[in-house]
């Protein structure tokens, strides 16, 4: 992926659009309707319930890991990390990890990992679980490609890509959560988008 | 006339001390310095990101490398951690650490990708940074510890 320059126009709405003609008093007006991010519930670490609600009039970043995941999850986290330090005093920006491995990674588990990541308030980073389906029906609506997979290193596959969600639940982009240079642009859009 | 031929003797005298640092520099890079660089650009490329740059760890999910009582006490299983990966709890500096690591050796589709050599140069690497001081390790060590491992299922 090219750098992108810091300064640059404003960030791109991801997904399809789709068109919907509405009639207004006679006139007929054509909407734009953006990919958005459905609705949602899942619980987090402090056993809250956590939907799309949680993040209204909020931006958030999103990604899908699981604890026990061997490989790019640590790196992802310490990531994700560098972000809730860099955001300690933002109010309208929160984090949210989805499990994709909901079995192993029960809310206890959840509430043990964000301890061990250090001391996470979990109102501005929240580690989800749920019901296996619909976790990976919400990471289709990220464009995430997350399944089970004997073969992979710890028993599933998924992208280490973060996703910025705005305040309308509008994706505006992706960057690898593995590559340190990535989430410096992420830091950066993250300032654009709240310029809005 | 004499004045050009005695500029050219002092020019030659200077000469001979500057090619005699040129060569040992040359030499001690071949022979001492390379290793540490070999074994520090892998660390950069694998470990780094986890480990971090100056071999801290991260809160209580990575484990530091760092003055860490765990390598002078495992040095004999380094290249199995290192090639193969770890699972299950490990204590390092009295705190229990459980995340699994995945191994370097191999990549996605099984090929190698760390050496025999590699492995020993990033040991020796980790062993003389940041304050650490271990044994050297040789390839025969590394070659004989690596007898003593297998891939793990995960």
């Amino acid at each position: 992926m090219p750098e992108q320059q810091v300064g640059r126009g404003p960030l791109p709405i991801l997904g399809e659009k789709d068109t919907q003609v509405r009639e207004e008093n006679g006139q007929k007006y054509v909407d734009t309707l953006y990919h958005h991010i459905p609705s949602f519930s899942f619980w987090d670490q402090d056993s809250s319930v956590v939907t799309e609600h949680t993040f209204d009039g909020k931006i958030y970043i999103a990604d899908f890991f699981f604890t026990s995941c061997p490989t790019i999850c640590p790196v992802m986290t310490i990531q994700m990390h560098r972000l809730y330090e860099d955001l300690r005093d933002v109010n309208d920006v929160v984090l949210l990890s989805h499990s994709i491995d909901p079995q192993r990674d029960s809310v206890a588990h959840l509430k043990k990992y964000a301890a061990k990541t250090g001391s996470i308030d979990a109102q501005r980073w929240h580690f989800v679980t749920g019901d296996k389906d619909h976790i990976y029906e919400m990471a289709k609506a990220y464009f995430e490609n997350a399944a089970a997979s004997p073969d992979a290193p710890g028993g599933f596959i998924h992208s280490g890509y973060f996703y910025l969600v705005d305040k309308q639940k509008r994706i505006r982009g992706l960057y690898l959560g593995t590559d340190e240079k990535q989430v410096d642009r992420l830091m950066k859009d993250i300032r654009i988008l709240r310029n809005e | 006339m004499n004045k050009k031929a005695s500029g050219k003797s002092i020019s030659i005298h200077f000469i001979w001390p500057v090619a005699a640092l040129v060569l040992l520099l040359a030499l001690r890079g071949l022979l001492g310095g390379s290793q540490a660089e070999v074994g520090g650009e892998i660390y950069q490329n694998y470990c780094a990101s986890c480990h971090g740059e100056e071999g801290k760890g991260f809160g209580e999910l990575v484990p530091p490398l760092a003055g860490a009582d765990f390598l002078a006490q495992n040095q004999d299983k380094l290249p199995c951690i290192i090639l193969y990966g770890i699972e299950g709890p490990i204590e390092v500096n009295g705190i229990t650490y459980n995340q699994p690591m995945a191994g370097l050796g191999f990549d996605e589709l099984g090929l190698a990708r760390l050496s025999h050599s590699q492995i020993q140069q990033l040991i020796n690497f980790i062993q003389n940074s940041w304050g650490n001081k271990g044994a050297e390790v040789s390839r025969q060590q590394v070659n004989d510890w690596l007898k003593e491992c297998s891939k793990p299922s995960f």
